[in-house]
C-alpha cells in the first residue's frame, strides 16, 4: 500500500532548511489568522497564496498546508475564549469550551482542544498515508442521493443539540435550511433574491456566523467587566482574582485529553470519513462527532455546560477531517473543502495538475506533503500552546477595551469575504437576530448548521430528481442511503427512548 | 444606564468602522476623474501606465479563469512595466465585477476579466445594469471548446453510440453539465435537434460534476476540456462542439463530423471564451492607452515562457489570442446564440 521508495524520497524533499522554515511560519500564520474571528482558514490561506507564488513548489505547498492545519485548530481559540468561533468548524467547540472559560478554565480547555486537534489530525494523516487510494475510492461512491441522505442525517442530529427544547432546535434548523436555499437554485432559477443581485449567491455564510456568534456575544460582554464571570466564586474569592493563566495549565489540559479515549477515536474516525467526502467539510464532521458523543458518552448530559469531553469530541473531528479532505483532493483532484480548493489552485499555479495524474507522477511529493503534515501536527502542539497562552492573556483585558477591538475584527472579517459592504450589513442583521434568539433561548448554532446542510441537501435532492427522472426510490435502495437513513432514525429515536426509560425508572423510584 | 452608554459606544465604534470601510469601498468609483472629469489632461506624453492596474475578476481565487489570469499576470506585468492587482469580486455570476468596471474611472487603470457565455447570462436573465454598449473587449485569451466526456470504461465510443442508446431507451441515461453555461446550452440543442431524451443533471460547479462522473453517478459530462485535464487518464472524449480538433484530447472528434451526415444536424460552436475588457468610454477617450494594453497583452500571451507555464496544466492548446475590433466582435457575437435560446434558461 505504501511505495517505500517514494516515501523516502518524500522525506528528503521536506527536510530542507527552507522546508522546515516554511512549516513553522505557515503554521504560526495559520494559528494567528485562524484565531481572529471572521478570518477563516480559507481566507488565511488565500492571503498566503500570492506570497508563495515565487517559492519552490514543495516549499509553497508545505507553507500552505501548515497554514490550513494550523487555522483549523486555531478557530477553537476564540471559540473558547469569547464564544466566537474563528472558523465555522469550531462552532461546536464553543458549546463546552466557552462555559469552561467562564468558569476560569480557559487554559485547560485550550490544552484539551490543542491535543485533541493534534491527535485527531495526526491519526487521520497516518490513515491517509496508508489508505489514500481506497478511501478516495469510497468517497467517490457518494453520489447525489447519498449526499442528500448525509445532509438529512446531519439535520436529524442538529435537532438534538444545544438546546433544552427539541422544538426550538428544529425550528432554528429549519430556519437555517430556508436561508440556505436563497440564491440561484441548481436549476438556474432565482429564489428569494428580491431583485437584489448580492443575494444571488445566497446569504454569505461566514458573515452570518460572525454576526450570530461574535457580534451577538459583544452585547453580553459589554454588560460585564471581564469575560470571566465574577459570580463563580472560588474557595478564596472570585475566580477572577485568583486566576492565573499559565502554559502549565495548558499542558494539564493536554494530558486530560487522554481520559476521553473513546471520544477521541470516534471523533477521529468520523472526521476522517466525513472529511473525505467531497464538499462535506470540517463543520459537518465536528457537528456529527459532537452530537454522536453527546448521545453515546456517559457524560452526555453534561455536554454544553462546560464538560471537557465536548471539546475533545468537536476538535478531534474537525482536525481529522483535514486529512480526509486532503486525501480526496490529491487523489481525485476534487477539493473536499473550500480550503483544499485553494491548495489545489496553488498546485496548478505551480504547474502541477491535481488528480490521479499527480498521484501517479509525483508520488514523492504527495508523500512528502503527508509526512509534512504529520510532523506539522507535532509542531502545532508546541506553537499552539504558546499562542493559546498568549491569547488567553486577553481575558485579563477589560471589556471596555476588548469590545471595540472585537467589533473592528467582526466588521473587517465580514467585509473581507466579498469585499462589499453587503457582507457587513448581513453580519449586523444576524448579530441583532442573534441577540433576540439568545434572549429567548433559541439555539443560534442550529441556524448555522441548517445553512451548511441546506445547500447540500437542496442541490443533491434536485440532482437526484434530475438523474433518475423524478424517481426518488434510489434514496431507499442505495446501501449507503439506507445506512445513513437508519443512523438518522437512530439519532432521533434513541434519545427519546432513553429519556422515556429514564422517566419510567424515575417514576418507579418515586413510587 | 451604564449598560446603555456602553451599547451606545459599541454602536458608535461600529458606525466608525463602517464609515472607514465604505470610504475604502467606494474610492475607486467616487473619486472624480482628473478634477474636471474630461480628458483635458491627456497629453499623449503622459506616461501610461504610471501606477498599478487593477484587474477585476468575476470568479473566485483558484478557479479556471483565475488560474489563467494569474498564469498570464507576471508576463503581462513585465510588458507593461507596472504591477497588476488581480481583484476577485465574486458574486451574481460575475455581475458584481462587471458593474464595478462600468462604474470605474475610464482611465485605463481598471480592466476586467470577461467570460462568455457568463456575461451574456447576466444580461439576458438578471437585468444586469450594463449592456455591450458599455464595454470594449480588447483581448481574447482562451477558447475552451465544450465536449462530451465519458469514463474510459463507458461502452460509448462515439456520438452515434450515445445517440442510438438514448433513442432506444429514452430518459434512461443522464448527462451532467454546469448550470448556466455553454454546456447546458449544448444539452438543450442536442435534445431539440437530435430528438433524443436524456436526464440533464445540472451542477453548480465543475468539481462536484467531475466527482459524479468519476463515481459513475452520471453517464456523461458536458464540459470544456481545460478542467478535465486533471482526470485525463480516467476519461475519454466522444465529441467536440467545435469545428476542429484543437483538443487536449486528440481522440475527440468534432460532433459535426459525426452527426452531420447521419442525422442531418449541424451544431454551432459551443465554448467558454475568456478575455479582457475595458469600458467603451475609455476606449474612445484614450486610444493610445488602449493600444498599449493590446500590444502588451498579445506579447505577454505569446511569450514562450507563458505558453510553457500553461502547458504544464493543459492550458496551452486552447489559447486563441486575438486583439482589437476582431476580439471585440467575436466575443460579443457569442451573445446572439444565447439570445435565440433565452427561453430555455429559467
Amino acid at each position: 500500500m505504501i511505495d517505500v521508495q517514494s516515501l523516502v524520497e518524500g522525506f528528503f524533499l521536506i527536510f530542507t532548511l527552507e522546508g522546515i522554515l516554511c512549516l513553522l511560519l505557515g503554521m504560526a500564520w495559520g494559528i494567528v489568522a485562524g484565531a481572529i474571528p471572521g478570518m477563516t482558514g480559507t481566507m488565511a490561506t488565500i492571503i498566503l497564496l500570492p506570497v508563495t507564488f515565487s517559492f519552490e513548489t514543495m516549499n509553497a505547498m508545505i507553507m500552505l498546508t501548515a497554514c490550513y492545519v494550523g487555522s483549523v485548530y486555531a478557530g477553537s481559540i476564540t471559540a473558547i475564549l469569547y464564544n466566537c468561533p474563528g472558523d465555522p468548524s469550531s462552532a461546536c467547540t464553543a458549546f463546552d469550551g466557552y462555559p469552561m472559560a467562564k468558569k476560569g478554565l480557559a487554559n485547560e480547555a485550550q490544552g484539551l482542544s490543542l491535543s485533541a486537534s493534534a491527535l485527531g489530525g495526526w491519526a487521520s494523516y497516518v490513515v491517509m498515508l496508508l489508505f489514500m487510494k481506497p478511501i478516495a475510492d469510497f468517497a467517490l461512491r457518494f453520489g447525489a442521493p447519498e449526499m442528500f441522505m448525509l445532509a438529512m442525517f446531519g439535520m436529524a442530529v442538529v435537532a438534538s443539540i444545544g438546546s433544552d427544547s427539541i422544538f426550538k432546535g428544529v425550528l432554528m434548523a429549519l430556519f437555517g435550511l430556508l436561508l440556505g436555499t436563497l440564491g440561484i437554485a441548481p436549476t438556474g432559477s432565482l429564489r428569494g433574491t428580491f431583485g437584489i443581485p448580492y443575494l444571488m449567491d445566497g446569504i454569505p455564510f461566514v458573515s452570518a456566523l460572525i454576526g450570530l456568534f461574535a457580534f451577538t456575544e459583544l452585547f453580553d460582554l459589554i454588560t460585564r467587566e471581564y469575560v470571566m464571570e465574577d459570580d463563580h466564586q472560588g474557595e478564596s474569592g472570585s475566580v477572577l482574582a485568583q486566576n492565573k493563566f499559565t502554559v502549565k495549565r495548558v499542558f494539564k489540559g493536554m494530558l486530560q485529553t487522554f481520559s476521553y479515549r473513546a471520544t477521541l477515536i470516534r471523533g477521529w474516525l468520523i472526521g476522517t470519513l466525513v472529511g473525505a467526502l467531497p464538499a462535506a467539510g470540517s463543520s459537518v464532521a465536528s457537528l456529527i462527532s459532537y452530537t454522536q458523543s453527546k448521545q453515546y458518552s456517559k457524560n452526555g448530559k453534561e455536554f454544553g455546560t462546560g464538560h471537557p469531553e465536548g471539546v475533545v469530541a468537536s476538535e478531534s473531528a474537525n482536525n481529522a477531517s483535514t486529512g480526509g479532505a486532503m486525501m480526496t483532493s490529491f487523489t481525485i483532484g476534487i477539493p473536499g473543502s473550500a480550503t483544499t480548493a485553494i491548495l489545489l489552485a496553488a498546485l496548478m499555479m505551480h504547474g502541477l495538475n491535481p488528480g490521479p495524474r499527480l498521484f501517479n507522477e509525483h508520488m514523492p511529493m504527495v508523500y512528502g506533503l503527508t509526512l509534512c503534515v504529520i510532523i506539522g501536527n507535532i509542531v502545532m502542539l508546541c506553537e499552539g500552546s504558546f499562542f493559546a497562552y498568549l491569547f488567553s492573556l486577553t481575558m485579563k483585558i477589560r471589556t471596555m477595551y476588548l469590545v471595540p477591538i472585537i467589533t473592528l475584527f467582526c466588521v473587517i472579517g465580514s467585509y473581507s469575504i466579498g469585499a462589499t459592504l453587503y457582507d457587513v450589513i448581513i453580519m449586523i442583521c444576524f448579530g441583532v437576530l442573534g441577540v433576540l434568539f439568545k434572549r429567548n433561548g433559541y439555539p443560534s448554532i442550529a441556524i448555522v448548521l441548517g445553512m451548511i446542510l441546506g445547500p447540500i441537501a437542496d442541490g443533491n435532492l434536485i440532482r437526484t430528481a434530475m438523474t433518475y427522472n423524478g424517481n426518488f426510490s434510489v434514496l431507499f435502495t442505495s446501501p449507503i442511503c439506507i445506512f445513513l437513513l437508519l443512523l438518522a432514525l437512530c439519532s432521533v429515536v434513541v434519545p427519546l427512548v432513553l429519556a422515556r426509560n429514564k422517566t419510567i425508572s424515575q417514576l418507579k423510584i418515586d413510587d | 444606564m451604564r449598560t446603555k452608554t456602553k451599547i451606545g459606544c459599541l454602536l458608535a465604534a461600529l458606525s466608525l468602522a463602517l464609515m472607514i470601510l465604505s470610504a475604502c469601498g467606494t474610492s475607486p468609483t467616487a473619486a472624480p476623474a482628473n478634477g474636471t472629469g474630461g480628458p483635458a489632461s491627456t497629453s499623449p506624453a503622459e506616461k501610461y501606465p504610471a501606477k498599478p492596474i487593477v484587474v477585476l475578476h468575476p470568479h473566485g481565487v483558484g478557479g479556471i479563469t483565475d488560474t489563467a489570469t494569474r498564469a498570464l499576470q507576471p508576463f503581462w506585468e513585465e510588458e507593461l512595466g507596472t504591477q497588476m492587482i488581480v481583484d476577485n469580486h465574486t458574486g451574481a455570476g460575475g455581475q458584481i465585477s462587471w458593474t464595478m468596471l462600468r462604474d470605474a474611472d475610464p482611465d485605463g487603470y481598471t480592466i476586467a476579466s470577461f467570460v462568455q457565455p457568463h456575461v451574456t447570462f447576466t444580461m439576458l436573465l438578471q437585468n444586469a445594469p450594463y449592456s455591450w454598449d458599455d464595454f470594449y473587449i480588447f483581448g481574447l485569451l482562451h477558447e475552451d471548446v465544450n465536449a462530451v466526456d465519458v469514463l474510459k470504461t463507458s461502452p460509448w465510443n462515439s456520438m452515434e453510440d450515445m445517440i442510438e442508446d438514448m433513442k432506444a431507451r429514452p430518459n434512461q441515461y443522464s448527462l451532467g453539465a454546469v448550470g448556466r453555461s455553454d454546456s447546458e446550452l449544448s444539452a438543450y440543442i442536442m435534445m431539440d435537434e437530435l430528438g433524443i431524451e436524456f436526464n440533464l443533471v445540472l451542477f453548480d460547479g465543475g468539481g462536484p460534476a467531475r466527482t459524479a462522473l468519476l463515481g459513475g453517478h452520471i453517464d456523461g459530462y458536458l464540459s470544456g476540456e481545460f478542467s478535465m485535464y486533471g482526470i485525463k487518464d480516467s476519461i475519454k472524449v466522444i465529441g467536440l462542439f467545435g469545428d476542429e480538433a484543437q483538443s487536449l484530447f486528440p481522440e475527440g472528434l468534432p460532433v459535426n463530423d459525426q452527426v452531420k451526415e447521419k442525422y442531418g444536424v449541424e451544431f454551432p460552436t459551443l465554448s467558454s471564451v475568456r478575455g479582457y475588457g475595458v469600458t467603451k468610454a475609455f476606449a474612445e477617450q484614450y486610444p493610445d492607452r488602449l493600444k498599449i494594453l493590446e500590444d502588451t497583452f498579445i506579447k505577454a500571451v505569446n511569450n514562450p515562457a507563458h505558453i510553457e507555464a500553461l502547458k504544464a496544466i493543459g492550458g496551452d492548446t486552447i489559447l486563441t489570442p486575438k486583439i482589437g475590433d476582431e476580439a471585440d466582435k467575436e466575443f460579443k457575437a457569442i451573445s446572439d446564440l444565447y439570445a435565440q435560446y433565452q427561453d430555455k434558461f429559467k
